[in-house]
């Protein structure tokens, strides 16, 4: 088991903070970079790290690749960085790949788009209900001014959704569980190797992921932990993770009028089974969270935290869980090639994985049957994952499972949730026999609101990032 | 008759100082390859896919300067001949506009000679379904649309239907549909001579290989201890493109299903990597034909055609193929399913990812072979692609929709083949 240093991991790899329901999500930007130094070193040391287990409040702190630029850290070392993480989100193939065009397209975004002021810091903060929040919040942002940073966005998510997201599905099932992290034990399908999602450690690969490796004279004060592998130098990345987050609005009223009229009896009336029936297809798992695999028929809660199942064997064709279900293309477990049902096609699945840290935003909706009301503020989830490997890792998923209308031996649709909708790919096909079931014309139920890319230190990386003398003085 | 498939390349030495002009015209016309005025492909009814792309001017290994070529590939239905005849009464304009640019091109009258001499072989090359032509695609898919859309009109129907009943109604729709008259016969199979010859090729070669057998024992062990000796001395640079050169790479994929990778690199010097490369594409070439001949390359089931050419007496290797999918799931292929045969392939090329017993490490270490494909690879200003809709996957499951609306099934037959929509 991979021993992992604990200490110098952010508390966020470690676990989501469930216990504590209140959240902002603050972004920043760096006007004075000589002034946000000790600023920038004092965050560092009211960091969460791993091994708490806050109940009043937490604080995580991620940059992008300006904030590193702007706090001095030099070209050459810039470049070691991944191509997602400084190219950014919003170059454009990633556009094409991520689905970003359109209504999705980051011309569009509140932020992290091309017209919208660029974020150097996040900083993502938890409390265990909304006033400790807001009083935490104040403290911090009293310091900002002299800090030398200001405030770009500062976004709230939604307290408690009782574990279900805007939709009325419970979400965050099916987590991975990091190799040596914690005692806990897992199914070895759902227990990853630490470098899948921290930088410095060994991933499914068996191998370390490329990261940012320093000559020890670029850190006269030994803050850095060295190279796991040996090579004699300061490794910035270690006990680090890339950070993907990003906006997506929800249109709940448009998911459930689309199932209610689908499914609607021969008189017009609602048939109220059976459009929970289709959304549920569309999820791949029932609002209690039970795996449409293990129950097809109905909804059964003792099932609503299974996770130890897979498709290939009893569930081959899709006529339980269809092959275009959100669940089944973003996490197929043994159902790709090489060879479904055996070892070969999980340790493929298990090189695509996400440990998912996002939060909803904006009220719930009251009665998504209802017509939408005039003004309906807008909803939807703060997405948040953590990779070693984007491009790999998220990049994949949602580009060749989600987006795809290929994934698996489909044809003319993409995710019947998440995806854009390109002219001629908004159809869902439920298996059945003798015969599928063709559902076309989904609405467009996602949209993409704002994004980026950031990067999410080891603690003491974000001490060393605080001590970089700047280039300029 | 069964019509197998060809992949024809052209090469072509570029005028000095005219390749930025040639480029910015491959460019422009790339941006329709079906319809632009140059070569208008989509009025070729049996090009797969067709591509130019250009080699920039290089040193080989000594130092020596190597002039730029244009290459022309083409994966075509029937002889590489009649392709090229057709060719230049469809186009003869609009390669004459190309060619004018390169060495030694005597002008309009003589284009079809000027094409037929600088075609040069694939060392090998890997067709997804030997005898799969592309009207046969397109039929295929309109086709298989067609008993979509049946199936869709007529939802609600076969509620506690036999498999075998839709079945029916399905053979009885394609019969009345004069559009679908193609599909009241089944594909015809190969011929027998076709068949004979495979099969008298693949057994002679065979046979060749037992009666070698001892002699390649005896020479083994001085061939393993060559190979362990250029392994463990070969050096291999690893490079990390910028993300500039990324992005230029990327602008050309992704833009529908598709996508074509182009890349070319030197073979290592000496005799050894020399032949042992030669003798590696010979093998492929052998099993692609008889043995990865229908839809599936060693567990990818993503490639429609790929070729590998050796240039400038065999020092220099370009490869090419088109895929299904992004670069990233393409790699993520190579290295979790065929990482060994693509070492065995590739390890001889320069800057390889160093490998250990030919089929160990190499494509194994995921991100340093990721990096050296991305430093090899090429752009495609112009790439065109016949069925850019279509997987591989796609296509084969749509012949045996085909397949299936003929003879007898039981139901639990009938079923499987429901299921195909």
């Amino acid at each position: 088991m991979p021993d992992l240093e604990l200490d110098d991991i952010q508390g966020l790899i470690a676990r989501g903070y469930p216990d504590l329901k209140a959240a902002s999500y603050v972004l920043l930007q760096i006007d004075d970079a000589v002034r946000a130094k000790p600023w920038l070193a004092n965050l560092a040391t009211q960091v969460t790290p791993g091994p708490a287990k806050p109940t009043d409040t937490a604080l995580n702190v991620a940059v992008t690749v300006s904030g590193l630029r702007k706090l001095g850290l030099a070209e050459d070392v810039l470049d070691q960085f991944s191509n997602e993480f400084s190219a950014g989100m919003i170059t454009p193939h990633r556009r094409r790949t991520l689905g970003d065009v359109g209504d999705n397209a980051p011309e569009r975004w509140l932020w992290g788009g091309p017209n919208t002021p660029t974020p150097d810091l996040l900083l993502l903060l938890f409390a265990s209900d909304q006033a400790a929040l807001e009083q935490r919040y104040a403290a911090l942002s009293a310091d900002l001014a002299k800090g030398g940073v200001s405030l770009v966005l500062k976004l709230d998510a939604f307290t408690d959704l009782d574990g279900k997201e805007q939709f009325g599905f419970a979400d965050g099932i099916s987590q991975p569980t990091i190799d040596g992290l914690s005692k806990r034990v897992d199914i070895p399908p759902n227990t990853i190797q630490p470098g899948e999602f921290i930088l410095g450690y060994v991933n499914e690969y068996g191998r370390y992921t490329d990261r940012p490796l320093l000559d020890t004279s670029a850190d006269p004060g030994h803050i850095l932990p060295l190279d796991a592998q040996s090579s004699g130098k300061a490794d910035l990345a270690r006990n680090g993770s890339y950070v993907v987050f990003r906006q997506l609005a929800q249109d709940v009223h448009g998911l459930w009028h689309y199932v209610d009229q689908a499914t609607q009896k021969a008189d017009g009336s609602s048939d109220p089974h059976r459009r929970t029936w289709l959304a549920a297809k569309m999820v791949g798992r029932w609002p209690s969270g039970a795996p449409l695999t293990l129950t097809p028929d109905a909804d059964d809660p003792t099932l609503g935290q299974a996770n130890d199942f897979a498709y290939q064997y009893g569930d081959e064709f899709g006529l339980n869980c269809p092959i275009g279900a959100h669940v089944r293309r973003s996490h197929p477990r043994d159902s790709l090639d090489p060879d479904p049902g055996t070892a070969r096609s999980v340790e493929l699945d298990k090189r695509h994985r996400l440990l998912r840290r996002g939060r909803e935003y904006g009220p719930p909706v009251g009665d998504a049957f209802a017509p939408k009301p005039p003004g309906d503020p807008e909803r939807g989830l703060y997405f948040i994952c953590m990779a070693g490997n984007i491009s790999r890792q998220f990049e994949l998923i949602q580009h060749t499972w989600l987006n795809s209308t290929k994934f698996d031996r489909l044809y003319d649709e993409a995710d019947p949730l998440v995806a854009n909708r390109a002219p001629g790919t908004a159809n869902f096909t439920v298996p059945a026999d003798p015969v599928r079931l063709r559902f076309t014309d989904l609405p467009k139920i996602v949209t993409v609101r704002g994004g980026a890319y950031f990067f999410l230190p080891g603690i003491r990386a974000l001490k060393y990032l605080a001590s970089l003398l700047l280039m300029s003085s | 008759m069964v019509t197998t498939q060809a992949s024809v390349p052209v090469i072509a030495e570029i005028l000095d100082s005219h390749e930025p002009q040639l480029r910015a015209l491959l460019e422009n016309a790339g941006q329709d390859p079906a319809n632009n005025s140059l070569v208008p492909f989509g009025k070729l009814p049996n090009v797969h896919f067709a591509r130019f792309f250009i080699l920039d001017a290089a040193r080989d290994l000594e130092g020596r300067p190597l002039t730029p070529r244009l290459v022309f590939l083409a994966d075509i239905d029937g002889p590489a001949d009649t392709f090229l005849m057709f060719l230049c009464s469809l186009a003869a304009d609009g390669l004459d506009t190309i060619y004018q640019h390169c060495r030694d091109y005597p002008g309009r009258a003589g284009l079809l000679d000027f094409l037929r001499e600088h075609t040069i072989p694939v060392a090998a090359r890997y067709v997804n379904t030997i005898g799969r032509t592309v009207p046969q695609i397109h039929q295929e898919a309109v086709l298989r649309e067609a008993i979509e859309g049946f199936l869709n009109r007529t939802s609600g129907q076969w509620t506690g239907a036999s498999p075998r009943r839709v079945r029916a109604a399905i053979q009885e729709f394609v019969e009345q549909e004069p559009s679908l008259a193609f599909a009241r016969r089944p594909v015809p199979p190969p011929e027998p001579a076709y068949i004979v010859g495979e099969k008298l090729h693949f057994f002679l070669v065979a046979a060749a290989g037992i009666l070698l057998f001892p002699a390649v024992l005896v020479g083994l062990p001085a061939w393993l201890f060559l190979l362990r000796r250029h392994e463990t001395t070969d050096v291999a640079a690893d490079i990390v493109p910028t993300n500039v050169w990324r992005e230029t790479l990327a602008a050309q994929e992704d833009h529908g299903v598709q996508n074509p990778f182009t890349s070319a690199g030197y073979i290592k010097p000496g005799p050894f990597r020399r032949y042992t490369g030669i003798f590696i594409q010979w093998g492929t070439n052998f099993l692609t034909r008889h043995v990865f001949n229908h839809a599936n390359l060693i567990g990818v089931k993503t490639i429609h055609f790929a070729e590998w050419v050796f240039i400038d007496d065999k020092k220099r290797l370009f490869f090419t193929s088109n895929y299904d999918g992004s670069l990233e799931n393409y790699m993520d292929d190579f290295v979790d399913k065929i990482a060994w045969a693509l070492n065995t392939s590739f390890s001889h090329g320069v800057d390889y990812p160093k490998t250990n017993w030919l089929v160990l490490d190499g494509a194994h270490d995921e991100q340093v072979f990721k990096r050296f494909n991305l430093m090899h690879q090429l752009v495609a200003p112009f790439w065109y692609a016949a069925y850019q809709g279509l997987t591989a996957l796609n296509i084969d499951n749509n012949a045996e929709i085909r397949a299936g609306l003929y003879g007898a099934m039981d139901d639990a037959a009938a079923r499987a083949w429901l299921r195909r929509f």
